[in-house]
């Protein structure tokens, strides 16, 4: 203790600093930070420009050829044709506003499901159970899609699980139609609305939580001013998976919706059926231009700047 | 009414499994005092603290609030507010807003909560940063803002769990002053969670030594710093020398297991003065401290001590491995239990 022994680690051994090829790419990239950019992005923006971008400038190219009514062949002429007829007709309008009204449900749905179970995760439960739960909540989507909507189309069945346990209380299942195929879309795009929402009440310490109801706020007011906007951009981002897949989904409206008819459904007998490629162009416009409209609407409320 | 405890734990205890983070805790904390919780991690301060705010339940015990039973109330039923060491101020909202957020919820009317907030920033010297985001202010402020809003619905205890810890040392201790000032003031129980036993000493009242879930000495800070009464308090609560009973007699020529301060002994050259009792050893290090000089020395009985030297105008340098007298002044050997 008393003397100022030089016990540093004895370094002086060690190999020294090799100039290869590698360590001259890195130091050669670690200056250059603009070089390194590129070569990050250059994969993605491919895969973002060429596939995605290009699907989508064709979608709407075709939007505006027209097809041949009698010989079924693709014309390429620009016209409007398309275009007008979606945005003029009823039966458009009527479809859309189904759509929609299906997508707003599904995600309040969701939400109010997603809520609770989220918060039991991600503030109430101990740590095991709350990884059976999150695994609980993934394992669905390990099934595939179809399994789960055929799955549905037997709950909602005549005589099915729903009339069985409902039956004796008065209750019926809603058979396939317009609130089978809203039940079924809410089950297919929970766990994309549980996860984000559980992501973001993660994030809120749990001090806040006490500091709130140290303050004198009950259990309600603690949510209502303390959770639910620190969470926002979880909600949001939680409904804008299922508000988007909901207006694109034909196959679960197909198996459990009867003779409902979404926009997905329109589109797709437009392609196969009537074999009307640019007038499916144009009506899958449609759920594109909603999309956007509730990505400026979430935008404007400023609700994202709180990430 | 007055004579009432502003706290009043009794056997209160808290097992989390098989840890028993506090175990058997009885304490009466009187209105208006000054009361620290000092203790090295781990000792269950926070714990404690945490049973009162309502936060934990008790496995055991109860937790009294001026004369009621508030053991099952919620955090949000009892008078107490809570100053968190990371300050959990809210992100989304402005100062003002986190300030008036405890009226906020108790139904106060808009003008009349921010008026009150203001008033509560000027208290903790804030004015005109109401508009500003958590995230805008520093560490100190933050800390400040902390303190406003659990000031401003004016609680009858305030819980403060080491609410200095993250602050560097000129603030903490512009700080500490302030804390005490508003204190003093409001004249509101402070119970004020440390294991910084400088800031315990200077701002308490009373202090209440923790180790290992229970309290092991309880008193005023010249008690706790001139009479500890275990070794672990005596080492805990600056430093001493231990003597075991053992030692004491065969050392001292004293009865009895004691300790002493290393300002309470004293480097002579020569013969020790009268009334003391001199050691003789040889000095092993030096650690210069500014105003005052740490020497340890080796006893030729077989012991190290420490001697803390005053760097006044008569210092005289002390060489390693010099023989000197260590002299005690048997008054302060401050016996052990
Ligand atoms: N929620 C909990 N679950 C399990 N054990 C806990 C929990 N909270 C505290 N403990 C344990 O209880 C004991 C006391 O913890 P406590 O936080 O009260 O200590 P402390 O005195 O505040 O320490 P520090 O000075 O580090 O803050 C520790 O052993 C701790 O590990
Ligand atoms: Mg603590």
């Amino acid at each position: 203790m008393t003397t100022v022994s030089s016990s540093a680690p004895d370094r002086v051994g060690e190999s020294p600093v090799r100039a290869s090829l590698a360590r001259r790419g890195s130091v050669f990239l670690y200056r250059h930070a603009k070089v390194r950019l590129a070569l990050l992005l250059s994969a993605p923006l491919f895969w973002l420009g060429l596939v995605y971008i290009a699907a989508l400038v064709a979608l709407l190219i075709t939007a505006f050829w027209t097809v041949d009514s009698f010989t079924g062949e693709i014309i390429i002429e620009w016209n409007i044709t398309n275009i007008t007829k979606v945005v003029g007709d009823a039966l458009y309008h009527a479809v859309t506003l189904r759509t929609v009204g299906a997508a707003l449900l599904v995600t309040a749905i969701d939400i109010v499901i997603a809520l609770p179970i989220a918060f039991f995760m991600a503030k109430v439960a101990s740590r095991g159970v709350q990884r059976a739960l999150v695994i609980a909540i993934l394992m669905p989507l390990w099934a595939s899609y179809l399994v789960k909507a055929y799955a549905w189309r037997s709950i909602l069945a005549q005589d099915g699980i729903i009339d069985w346990m409902f039956g004796p209380l008065g209750g019926s299942s809603p058979g396939y139609g317009f609130e089978g195929a809203v039940l079924t879309l809410a089950y297919l795009w929970l766990p994309f609305v549980i996860l984000p929402i559980y992501t973001a009440l993660e994030r809120v310490p749990d001090s806040l939580l006490d500091a709130s109801s140290d303050l004198g706020a009950k259990t309600g007011s603690t949510f209502r001013h303390i959770v639910l906007p620190l969470i926002v951009p979880g909600i949001i981002a939680g409904s804008i998976f299922s508000f988007s897949l909901t207006l694109g989904d034909y196959i679960a409206v197909k198996i459990v919706g009867g003779a409902t008819q979404m926009l997905g459904t329109l589109v797709y007998s437009n392609v196969g059926v009537a074999n009307n490629l640019p007038l499916a162009a144009a009506i899958s416009l449609i759920p594109l231009a909603i999309i956007f409209v509730y990505l400026g609407a979430v935008r404007r409320t400023g609700a994202l700047n709180n990430l | 009414m007055s004579t009432q405890p502003a706290i009043r734990l009794t056997g209160l205890t808290k097992s989390f499994g098989s840890v028993n983070a506090v175990s058997g805790v009885n304490l009466d904390i009187a209105p208006g005092e000054f009361f620290s919780m000092l203790g090295p991690s781990g000792s269950g301060k926070t714990t404690v603290l945490r049973m009162i705010a309502g936060f934990e339940t008790p496995t055991s015990g109860t937790v009294e609030l001026f004369g009621k039973d508030v053991t099952k109330d919620a955090p949000f039923d009892r008078d107490v507010n809570t100053v968190f060491q990371d300050y959990a101020l809210f992100p989304h909202m402005s100062v003002l807003e986190n300030v008036a957020y405890g009226l906020r919820v108790r139904g106060v009317k808009i003008d009349a909560r921010n008026n009150a907030a203001r008033d509560a920033l000027a208290l903790v010297r804030l004015e005109g940063y109401g508009d500003r985001k958590p995230t805008q202010l520093s560490g100190g402020q933050r800390q400040r803002v902390a303190l406003a809003r659990a000031l401003v619905v004016e609680p009858k205890v305030l819980l403060l769990d080491e609410p200095l810890g993250a602050l560097d040392l000129k603030l903490r201790e512009q700080m500490q002053v302030e804390l005490k000032e508003i204190q003093r003031r409001l004249g509101i129980t402070f119970i004020f969670v440390t294991h910084d036993q400088e800031e315990a000493l200077t701002l308490s009242d009373r202090i209440a030594v923790f180790n290992e879930g229970g309290i092991v000495q309880l008193g005023d800070a010249e008690d706790v710093y001139r009479r500890p009464q275990t070794p672990f308090v005596a080492n805990f609560v600056g430093t001493s020398a231990v003597f075991t009973a053992d030692e004491a007699k065969a050392v001292l020529g004293h009865k009895g297991a004691c300790s002493i301060r290393p300002e309470h002994l004293e480097i002579v050259r020569g013969k020790a003065p009268a009334g003391t009792i001199g050691l003789p050893g040889t000095v092993a290090e030096t650690i210069f401290l500014g105003a005052s000089t740490r020497i340890i020395v080796d006893l030729d009985a077989g012991k190290r001590v420490a001697v803390l030297e005053q760097n006044d105008l008569n210092t005289t340098d002390t060489k390693l491995g010099t023989k000197v007298t260590v002299a005690v002044y048997p008054r302060f050997l401050a016996p052990l239990t």
